[in-house]
């Protein structure tokens, strides 16, 4: 039986693992209310905002003005695929929709191997690459900035949907997208919003969390499938419990690694996710409801 | 008397202009110098492969000047005909069917990914035309094609040489860190069967997928195992990361590395090859240059020669197949089944990385001899008893 230390060095790397996938599944989650899309292309924002940030880094630009860059360079794509790939075919079928987000997914990661090359990119932690002690679980420095930064960002969804005029507005649009233009709210500008918003958050992760897991073309699709299934968890409709699968999911592949087999991280992992599911009663099983933030409108 | 109609003058003056065209081939090929021989050169000019698959070419460049200053093939000078596979395998089989269209082609000479040998072998003993390659894939050279023959040792090889060298310096306790692909897990089948006929045990052994970032959970049951010795395989992403986790987590064990992740994108994400100082690789001898013992470094120093600078170990390997190439043709009469038959019947040749054997059944070219224990050091590959 391992020791707490291994314990907490299992739990606590895990969680900073599932950060990423927490700040995906939000913003698929988020979309996925206000534009009906399941956005498949969530994950290659998480890679881009790594491989920026491995770019900025290397052309010395401060850290606060290279982040701003990503962020904005989230908003700029989110907002550009909601108005040149969605906006386009709103009334087509919904598989349709998903599909054209997977192609922009594919594109995305192609323009990511042309422009950044195979070889995975080195960037510097924030604040050094030192390691300090919690629990008996030796981290590198970096974690710090990975949970400050996901917990920020999440208390600015949370209280941005729950309290201010446009969550409610983008809150109205998820209930009754009809009703709520009747109310005098354009959905058309807040699904623009949404992707904007969507996409900035999700290369934030990216760029939190490269500095220990490098910035790589391919590593959109694990994040992204890894969000997507905690956003399946939340049903697609509640931030809150997509954001504690993604984390959960983070903690679970390392804790059955460690304290299991590492052969049989993957399968062990899968095969839990997938009972959850069939338990939960399939994903769609209650069909579209109001986004859960916790508040009325 | 015969009358000369128009029509019969035209085609007497068309006759007498079509001379030079049908004759000046025959009084070029009665009178001009011997015709070269060519060899077919498939590689990765483009791609991401290309970088290292270049530097291969290099060396097959480096040998055709050596050969032709010693006189060519039989006073034929040799001449290289440089096909593009854009590290891609559909490439290279178009290019492989396109040299072996060539009558004037006799053989070929391949550098680029496995995934295009391996294309390429599929269709060896159709075209027969044969074929010396490079390439890390052992199923390149066994089953044996007749038409196909790869250099470099075999995957099985490195770590029979990495177990031999732990017996020796009294390392009983392996932890193995590797991945959950075929490659990593045939490493993990090797390693199983060796240990247990060596008298070693496996005290960890630890698996990861491509896709993985965090190691901490493996590294951290490598820790509590308390191993003699760390062997870890990944390349790209995996292995910087095993490696910087390794650090972070200040694991004090003696660490080795599967050669091929010890790649320039390695060094410069950990911050330059001096900070892997004391990293060791079961590697190939051409790696040690001038240092290379016996025979190795002085087929090194040729090479060196004929580059006019220091050589890398793919210009190295490009040297050994242009080593192959040479004996085998003097050793045959010329034509494509010839020279196929006199690669067969090569053994123990000399090569920069090591001896060179061709047997019908095994294809694979060198062995644990062409490979060495390497440490670095000061950013440097040594052998690991100088380190």
């Amino acid at each position: 039986m391992p020791d707490s230390a291994a314990l907490a060095q299992f739990l606590l790397t895990g969680l900073t693992t599932g950060c990423a996938y927490a700040l995906v599944a939000l913003a698929i989650v988020l979309m996925f209310n206000v534009s009906g899309v399941v956005n498949l292309a969530q994950g290659e924002y998480g890679a881009l905002g790594g491989l920026l940030l491995a770019s900025l880094s290397a052309m010395h630009l401060p850290l606060a003005l290279s982040l701003a860059l990503v962020i904005a360079a989230g908003l700029l794509l989110g907002a550009a695929q909601e108005r040149l790939t969605i906006r386009p075919i709103r009334s087509a079928p919904q598989f349709v929709l998903i599909t054209v987000t997977l192609g922009v997914a594919v594109a995305i990661r192609g323009a990511a191997f042309l422009i950044w090359g195979k070889d995975p990119l080195n960037v510097p932690g924030f604040s050094g690459d030192d390691v300090f002690f919690l629990w008996g679980a030796l981290l590198p420095i970096q974690t710090i900035w990975i949970w400050g930064g996901t917990a920020v960002l999440l208390a600015l969804v949370f209280v941005g949907l729950g309290f201010t005029r446009i969550g409610r507005a983008i809150r109205a649009c998820s209930l009754n997208s009809r009703a709520a233009r009747l109310m005098g709210i354009n959905p058309q500008r807040m699904t623009v919003l949404v992707f904007a918003a969507g996409g900035a958050m999700s290369t934030l992760g990216g760029a939190l969390i490269a500095p220990l897991t490098l910035a790589s073309w391919d590593s959109g699709l694990t994040i992204g499938l890894k969000g997507l299934i905690a956003a399946i968890f939340g049903s697609f409709r509640s931030p809150g419990l997509a954001v504690a699968a993604g984390l959960a999911i983070g903690a679970l592949e390392s804790c059955i690694a460690g304290l299991g087999s590492s052969e049989a991280k993957d399968v062990v992992l899968y095969l839990i996710l997938l009972a959850a599911l069939l338990v939960m009663g399939g994903v769609f099983a209650r069909g579209r409801d109001r986004l859960h933030v916790g508040t009325s409108i | 008397m015969t009358r000369i109609t128009r029509r019969d003058a035209a085609r007497l003056l068309g006759g007498v202009l079509s001379l030079p065209a049908v004759g000046a081939p025959l009084m070029r090929r009665a009178f001009a110098e011997p015709q070269d021989f060519k060899i077919g050169v498939i590689a990765s000019m483009t791609g991401p492969a290309a970088p290292f698959f270049k530097e291969y070419v290099e060396g097959f460049q480096a040998y055709a000047k050596s050969w032709n200053t010693r006189g060519g093939v039989n006073g034929r000078p040799v001449s290289l005909n440089i096909n593009d596979d854009e590290s891609a395998p559909a490439p290279a089989a178009n290019a492989y069917r396109r040299v072996a269209a060539d009558p004037d082609t006799t053989l070929a000479w391949v550098a680029g990914p496995g995934a295009g040998g391996l294309a390429i072998k599929a269709m060896a003993s159709e075209l027969k035309l044969p074929v010396v390659s490079g390439g890390a894939v052992d199923t390149l050279g066994i089953p044996a094609d007749p038409y196909f023959f790869k250099i470099a040792p075999a995957n099985r090889d490195y770590m029979k040489l990495y177990l031999t060298w732990c017996k020796e310096r009294g390392y009983k306790k392996l932890a193995f860190v590797l991945g959950n692909d075929a490659y990593g897990q045939g490493e993990a089948q090797i390693a199983k069967e060796m240990t247990a006929s060596l008298g070693l045990d496996i005290a960890a052994l630890e698996t990861f997928s491509a896709t993985d970032s965090n190691f901490s959970s493996q590294l951290v049951r490598v820790r509590s195992s308390a191993p003699d010795i760390v062997y870890a395989a990944g390349t790209g992403a995996p292995g910087i990361l095993i490696y910087k986790q390794y650090r972070q987590l200040g694991l004090k064990y003696p660490l080795c590395f599967m050669l091929a992740a010890l790649t320039s994108a390695f060094f410069q994400a950990i911050g330059g090859a001096s900070e892997a100082d004391g990293v060791m690789t079961p590697g190939l001898l051409g790696m040690l240059g001038k240092q290379a013992p016996g025979e190795s470094g002085k087929l090194y120093d040729q090479l060196v020669d004929a580059l006019g600078r220091p050589a890398s170990l793919a210009n190295s390997l490009g040297w050994d197949i242009g080593i192959v190439t040479e004996t085998a043709i003097k050793r045959s009469d010329v034509s494509r089944e010839g020279i196929r038959a006199a690669l067969d019947q090569v053994k123990d040749l000399p090569g920069i990385n090591g001896p060179i054997t061709f047997t019908p059944q095994n294809h694979i070219g060198q062995d644990t001899r062409g490979l060495a224990m390497l440490k670095l050091a000061s950013g440097k590959f040594v052998p690991v008893d100088q380190a």
